[in-house]
């Protein structure tokens, strides 16, 4: 097919994801500009007291910055698990390593509710990690992890790796095995390969895995619900709260819009950033 | 010869009853009742024990909407004025307050088709004129008799016997978002003397030690089988859900605010305005409350029937005793919450208990 195909083709995709982002958005911001009257009612008269409530009160801000850290981490651990598998596959036949990315990916297919329980017993008091530091006289009494951010991130990292090592590993794959011999060739050690030569050229697979993951971490509520024990709190929490619980529907639409506007600009100057610092020859 | 009449009118009574069911099986054939329950092993229970007795009272089929009370209120908000997306609804007694106020229920129901109301206490027969109760969920705490006592623990009879320092990081509470919400509002009376106000209960909470909050079944669940709780603030259904851990559990309530012995809430199950299966609903309805099937709500699910004839069987099994109430006054001295004062505060509450303790 000629290229001329292709961007005829393309509209259907774009038009509809873009249909489907800006619909929601809308819908978020109209109701965000209305009050609720409880319990799933509400008054239509467009007022920006639910934004006045968000800025002026630090509870909010607070919960934002906590859910966007814990996102930072979860991309952070997920990619410093991931580059590692991404980078192995390579050594294998193409055919082999799709095995492989099968089994990486095998984790994932489980249930998010089975998955997250399954971290609680893993975790409680009386759990195997507990036991293991009890066992090894490093404690007395157990660690409370459940309720913990800590909990969060590994429920999360655990969730996105397999996502993480999918969107890397076409990347990875296509690094030139010559550009490798080449560098060792000339001297290098296999950690300066890693740091001057790998890991350069797996940057666009590495931006675009990490903007995925922080994209889905900051919006994910089934794990983080589950491992926080009822005692943390993070961003997508709060909306459910405010959706099923209150059913205050203009501060949970405002909520949502507040959350999607955060992740679409960290996703764009993070976009910006990666092209302003890109070699000016890859550009 | 009384013999012989008595066997003529028993056979018209039961050709009666043939030819009643026959009639409904006619009139109902082919239709499909659409009922939005609570889900999950509760739906089971109602699948295994609801549904056949009506299927064969009615010829009807049964399809199920799973979810919690909250996420049909959601349904029936979104579809009011349009058709009914269901055409029964189950509730808790919070979520009914709203539905009704916000008209989404229909009231004036045919009682006359709902003959198994007769064996509840006169109050819960035809609530608000919107259909009876058909369950009551007592709440209290479960706690594990052996753990307390090797680790030398009176069994508790306040609320405020969970504050004991000995039992820090087993004490299990619910979020408030989550269904007992009945329970601190019964604190916050005790200590208080106004059940919304929230003070009390949220200074009880944080005079526990670490507690473990749970959102959910399968969460308390899990983390009970690990071992680390040993007392939970729930409803005397978890007793049968736990017991498989632990065999030893017990359940208590505590006296109240007044002259209240315990907590109860009600389940009610409720036909939706507008549906096009009103009748065939009552028909739903009579037979969750039939004596069989209630009996069967206690030894099953540990909930506490509303027949009071189921009740007094259940109540012979020394097992079910503490979790049901076998007469009318019993029940009638439950606390019970007030949904007028509670709804309204219910953001008030959220938000503070995320400050205090989603922290």
């Amino acid at each position: 097919m000629s290229r001329h195909v292709y961007a005829r083709l393309i509209w259907a995709p774009i038009l509809y994801l873009a249909l489907s982002l800006g619909v929601a958005v809308f819908i978020f911001l109209r109701n965000s500009l209305y009050t609720s009257a409880g319990f799933g009612s509400i008054v239509a008269t467009v007022s920006a007291s639910n934004f006045q409530k968000l800025v002026s009160d630090s509870y909010y801000a607070e919960v934002l910055g906590e859910t966007i850290l814990v996102s930072f981490i979860v991309v952070v651990i997920s990619a410093c698990l991931s580059l590692p598998i991404a980078l192995y596959l390579r050594h294998f036949s193409t055919a082999r390593a799709r095995i492989y990315l099968v089994i990486v990916v095998a984790s994932s297919a489980m249930s998010l509710v089975v998955r997250a329980l399954g971290w609680i017993s893993i975790m409680n008091d009386n759990g195997p990690i507990n036991g293991l530091l009890k066992a090894l006289h490093l404690i007395e009494t157990p660690i409370a992890m459940i309720g913990t951010n800590g909990a969060i991130i590994t429920g999360l990292v655990h969730g996105f790796v397999p996502v993480f090592v999918l969107t890397l590993f076409p990347v990875t794959q296509a690094i030139d095995r010559s550009v490798e011999q080449a560098a060792e060739g000339l001297g290098a050690s296999r950690w300066q390969t890693l740091f001057t030569v790998l890991i350069p050229l797996s940057m666009p697979g590495l931006v675009s895995a990490s903007l995925i993951t922080f994209a889905m971490c900051m919006g994910a509520y089934t794990t983080p619900a589950l491992l926080a024990g009822g005692k943390a709190m993070l961003f997508p929490i709060l909306i459910q709260q405010q959706a099923m619980v209150v059913l205050n529907y203009p501060m949970a639409a405002t909520l949502a819009f507040v959350l999607t506007i955060i992740v679409l600009g960290i996703t764009w100057s993070s976009l910006a950033a990666a092209r302003y610092f890109e070699p000016k020859e890859a550009r | 010869m009384s013999g012989y009449l008595s066997r003529v009118l028993t056979a018209f009574a039961v050709a009666g009853a043939l030819f009643a069911g026959n009639a409904q099986a006619q009139e109902f054939a082919g239709k499909t009742l659409k009922v939005a329950t609570f889900g999950g092993s509760w739906q089971e229970w109602v699948k295994a024990n609801v549904e056949p007795k009506f299927k064969a009272a009615t010829g009807a089929n049964v399809e199920y909407i799973s979810g919690f009370p909250m996420k049909h209120l959601t349904s029936l908000i979104s579809f009011k004025g349009q058709a009914a997306p269901f055409d029964v609804v189950e509730l808790s007694d919070d979520v009914t307050y709203e539905a009704l106020k916000q008209d989404l229920l229909q009231t004036g129901l045919d009682m006359a088709l709902i003959p198994n109301a007769q064996y509840l206490p006169e109050p819960w027969r035809n609530m608000d004129n919107a259909g009876p109760a058909y369950f009551v969920v007592l709440q209290g705490v479960i706690y594990d008799a052996d753990k307390f006592k090797a680790a030398n623990i009176d069994a508790p009879k306040s609320w405020d016997d969970l504050a004991n320092p000995a039992l820090a990081g087993h004490v299990a509470l619910p979020d408030v978002s989550f269904t007992y919400r009945p329970i601190y509002a019964a604190i916050d009376a005790e200590k208080t003397g106004d059940q919304a106000n929230f003070k009390g209960s949220l200074d009880w909470v944080s005079s526990i030690k670490n507690p473990v909050i749970y959102g959910d079944a399968p969460t308390l669940q899990t983390r009970f089988g690990g071992g680390e709780i040993w007392a939970v603030v729930g409803a005397a259904g978890y007793l049968q859900r736990l017991s498989a851990k632990s065999p030893n559990l017990r359940f208590v309530m505590f006296p109240g605010p007044g002259k209240t012995q315990g907590i109860g809430a009600l389940g009610q199950v409720r036909i939706v305005k507008n549906s096009p299966n009103a009748k065939l609903a009552h028909y739903w309805i009579n037979t969750f409350l039939d004596t069989e099937v209630q009996v069967s709500l206690a030894q099953k699910i540990g909930f506490a029937p509303a027949n009071i004839n189921a009740a007094k069987t259940a109540a012979q099994d020394p097992k079910l005793a503490p979790l049901v109430m076998s007469d009318a006054s019993g029940l009638e001295k439950l606390f019970q919450a007030d949904w007028s004062k509670l709804n309204p505060v219910l953001p008030d509450w959220i938000d503070r208990w995320n400050r205090a303790v989603r922290r």
